[in-house]
């Protein structure tokens, strides 16, 4: 009985239902995670190396679903109405429905087993002895390949969607038009007046997906062990390890509120109507 | 030589498996260093022609036949690439509503700018800087708004923009659609008088399409009424206006309130325009015309030449131009 | 200048039902004519005649009594598409499977959109102080990312089809309650509301029967598109092992390939036909509901 009501006492679930969320609202504020169950370290031991690897992947990903997302919708927005367009459509509406957790697997046993080019999971190689930084860094890189296309995968789809439709409602504007009219060549009227002002809308759309993305990169580091937020949440279930399930959801809430907030600024950077009201 | 020469011009629109001519046997010509003012209802055909001068026909869009002749060029045989060496370099265009037809992220000045350069792109960008600088002076807009954006614009400066962004390729002919018609009527004069100056001072040619009749007297050394698809009146300014021979050009005239006439003497046109999906039989005006005779109905009158400047398309006249 | 053409001011409607211009069978065939819609239409009936097929087939699908040689066994004469580590046909599990996805996708998007469209309806409608809150709670519910908040909540409460069910329903309320409710916005200056209220008709009747039925095609292709995303969560929660584990569905498929090693071991008739027909079912949703978006506002169709 003693021992129960002492570690009861250790992790703060003595008292009633309210005292101890009360005591959970101050420990928040003043950024006191608390005590793993399972390690009985504390919780921000675990935390922050976690949420740099989550970041890292996240990073990454950005980087890929940028790239061949905008690609895919511009290429789609510019020739709507083709068969060009009607493809990559519904390639990008495909690759949307696809489970990312299952694409992870699919990349594994084609490019990890099949072909044993890349691993199949973790941050770092097993061994871990390196030359130099430069050395671990290109295992890391190794390493980041499959989960960063994972996640990409998934939501270039939902981009490059995004992106087709801002542009196809930009071409019917009378100022693409009159570009022509004046003679300029149709990749700069594309370009310069045509993707710049079609990137506006899809910039806030695709940063409410903030939120998608963490989806992604949780089960992307299930499948891909990597050792991040999602992961360490992931773990945490099967522990039922309350305090690293809630400070990591509480983590990974923060960077998407974090996330939309600076998008929102870096928005009202790119459009002058907004910056002069 | 005329500047442009139009023969015989048809352009159809196809959707749905259904063509809509929207441009029928028109012919026209336009001599250099005149303001010819296009007039019609909106649906009578005069955007298309307008946007067939610049191969900007939307994709749906067909020359079915005729041909287009700018300064011994034939228009409607070039290639798009070909096309890139006419537009904004001889010819421009100012459209209606410059709120759309500005970029609303760029500044005003980079996107005359970033137009010089296209055309001449030896100047250099401070060379360019300088000429964008001479043609926003040029129409009008004080030094210290070249570098805002459209939008902090009034509707007349937008209006100013869109025209110096239409000639800073130096073009030989200005095709202006209905461009003060979004506009209140005092900055409407402005913009008159401004399109006047430069067509005189820069000798250009301007194709002036509007509804509005007030607009073409005052400015246009010749007036073409259009009427579903075809010109049915051509003549000088006075010509048309002290005696238009066309029925619907005469109810035109009529149906603005005029101080002169008085009031309660303006009278609109009984009857919807005519439907370019399935025309009238003969005359496409009939239906709606005060002196229809049997022949109209079966009969679609030729454009007749009375004299160099003066044609209509009426049954009522011979070829001499007096009434039958 | 010409007295050409009919104006349709708002006061001449006629009528008191909303003039609403769209009937189940029309836009049925509108969709039909759609390449895409025809198509998820086609994929959709397949899928619901394979639930129905799959459930009554092999509704007991023999897990018990397999020995180590029935382990893993590839496609071939006997498994058509092989078993996985227990020796269970992958392609009786998958039929089984179709129809947890379907219902527990579609059940938990009823429970998402009736809450939804309540909140949004009301909150669209009646405006004010209540709008303001409801919105403020709405916004609240978007912002929090809803995976970690499903696992959350699902490690916390049983393991069971009804609270998977329950948790996806509860936490996608939100996106269709403020879809919903800007419809509403733009519908409740119609005449036949305006006339409504006129005559006296209370917010609740002028709610059920004016508004709800005007904000139905709306709500339904929000609907459709949302259960795609309800099927691929219950996909996801199952794989991560937050699922009813007494359930096969493809999630579960999937996690119990990965969990016994299978990808590793490049089995890979255990991998991928889940994941393809997941895709393919979600796919269905989504293209209908595009194309119902596409239907319903033509300003938005590709031209």
């Amino acid at each position: 009985m003693e021992a129960v009501e002492s570690l009861k006492i250790q992790f703060g679930l003595d008292g009633s239902i309210w005292s101890q969320y009360l005591r959970y609202l101050t420990k928040i504020f003043r950024f006191d995670t608390g005590i793993s169950f399972r390690t009985r370290s504390p919780v921000a031991d675990s935390i922050v190396p976690a949420l740099n690897n989550t970041l890292i992947l996240v990073g990454f990903s950005i980087i890929l679903i940028f790239a061949i997302g905008l690609a895919i919708g511009i290429t789609a927005g510019w020739r709507r109405g083709t068969r060009t367009d009607s493809v990559l459509t519904l390639t990008a509406l495909t690759l949307w429905s696809l489970p990312t957790f299952w694409v992870g697997m699919i990349l594994v046993l084609v490019f990890s087993i099949q072909f044993g080019v890349l691993p199949v999971a973790g941050i770092r190689s097993v061994a871990g002895i390196y030359s130099g930084p430069f050395d671990e860094a290109a295992d890391i890189l190794r390493h980041l390949i499959l989960p960063g296309v994972t996640i990409a995968l998934v939501s270039v789809g939902q981009i490059a969607l995004v992106m087709r439709n801002s542009l196809a409602e930009v071409m019917d504007e009378d100022y693409m038009l009159a570009a022509r009219s004046r003679g300029l060549r149709p990749r700069v009227v594309l370009w310069r007046h045509g993707v710049r002002n079609a990137f506006l809308p899809s910039f806030t759309l695709m940063a409410l997906t903030l939120g998608m993305l963490m989806v992604g990169t949780i089960q992307t580091e299930a499948v891909f062990s990597w050792p991040g937020l999602g992961l360490l949440m992931f773990k945490a279930v099967g522990d039922r390890d309350f305090p690293i399930l809630e400070a990591s959801f509480f983590v990974i809430a923060v960077i998407v509120v974090l996330g939309t907030l600076v998008a929102d600024l870096f928005y009202s950077r790119l459009d002058p109507r907004i910056r002069s009201t | 030589m005329p500047l442009v020469e139009i023969n015989d011009l048809q352009v159809d629109y196809v959707r749905d498996g259904r063509r809509l001519r929207a441009v029928d046997h028109l012919n026209l010509r336009i001599e250099a260093g005149t303001m010819v003012g296009l007039v019609g209802e909106s649906g009578s055909g005069k955007s298309t022609l307008a946007l067939s001068l610049l191969g900007l026909l939307p994709r749906n869009a067909i020359t079915a036949g005729g041909t287009t002749d700018f300064n011994g060029i034939r228009l409607t045989d070039l290639t798009e690439s070909e096309w890139n060496g006419i537009r904004g370099r001889r010819i421009g265009m100012v459209f209606q509503g410059a709120m759309n037809t500005l970029n609303p992220v760029r500044r005003v000045v980079d996107q005359v700018v970033e137009t010089v350069l296209c055309h001449e792109s030896d100047i250099g960008k401070s060379g360019g800087i300088q000429r964008a600088t001479e043609l926003l002076s040029l129409v009008g807009i004080p030094s210290d708004r070249h570098r805002s954006y459209p939008h902090e614009y009034s509707g007349g400066m937008r209006q100013r923009a869109g025209i110096a962004l239409a000639l800073s390729g130096q073009p030989d002919l200005l095709i202006a659609d209905e461009p003060v018609t979004a506009l209140d009527v005092i900055v409407q004069a402005q913009i008159l008088s401004l399109l006047e100056e430069l067509q005189q001072v820069l000798g250009l040619t301007v194709l002036f399409i509007t509804h509005d009749l007030g607009v073409v007297a005052r400015s246009c050394h010749r007036v073409v009424v259009m009427y579903a698809a075809e010109i049915v009146e051509d003549g000088t300014s006075t010509e048309v206006f002290e005696a238009p021979k066309h029925p619907y050009s005469q109810l035109l005239l009529q149906s603005v309130p005029s101080f002169v006439r008085g009031r309660g003497q303006s009278r609109g046109i009984p009857g919807a325009p005519a439907s370019l999906l399935d025309p009238p039989e003969g005359c496409r005006f009939h239906p709606r015309c005060p002196n229809a005779m049997d022949v109209c109905s079966t009969e679609r009158p030729r454009l007749k030449r009375f004299s160099d400047t003066r044609a209509a398309a009426c049954h009522l006249y011979r070829e001499d131009g007096d009434v039958k | 200048m010409s007295i050409s053409s009919v104006e349709h001011t708002s006061g001449f409607d006629s009528g008191q039902s909303p003039p609403s211009g769209v009937s189940s069978r029309g836009i049925f065939s509108a969709l039909w004519k759609m390449g895409k819609g025809r198509f998820g239409i086609l994929l959709l009936s397949f899928f619901i005649l394979y639930a129905i097929w799959g459930y009554f087939a092999y509704k007991n699908p023999p897990l018990a009594g397999h020995t180590v040689e029935d382990r893993f066994v590839r496609p071939g004469t006997d498994h058509i598409l092989g078993t996985d580590n227990l020796g269970r046909s992958i392609w009786e599990e998958l039929a089984v499977g179709a129809g947890i996805s379907l219902v527990v996708g579609v059940a938990a998007t009823a429970i998402a959109i009736g809450l939804g469209s309540l909140i949004g309806i009301t909150s669209g409608y009646l405006g004010g102080k209540f709008d303001q809150l409801s919105m403020g709670l709405t916004d609240m519910f978007i912002t929090i990312p809803a995976l970690p908040l499903i696992i959350v909540l699902a490690a916390v409460l049983s393991r069971g089809l009804v609270t998977i069910t329950l948790v996806i329903g509860l936490t996608s309320w939100a996106v269709p309650a403020r879809l919903i409710r800007a419809e509403v916005l733009t519908q409740s200056q119609r005449s036949f509301i305006l006339r409504a209220q006129a005559m006296g008709m209370t917010p609740v009747r002028i709610m059920r029967v004016h508004v709800l039925p005007t904000v139905a095609p709306i709500v339904l292709a929000n609907a459709i598109l949302l259960t795609a995303v309800a099927v691929l969560t219950e996909a996801i929660l199952a794989f991560l092992g937050l699922g009813d584990p007494s359930l096969v569905s493809w999630g579960k498929m999937l996690q119990t390939a990965f969990s016994s090693g299978a990808t590793s071991r490049g089995f890979w008739w255990v991998v991928v036909p889940p994941g393809v027909l997941i895709a393919m079912l979600v796919l269905s949703f989504t293209l209908i509901g595009n194309a119902l978006t596409e239907v319903l506002d033509p300003r938005r169709g590709k031209r």
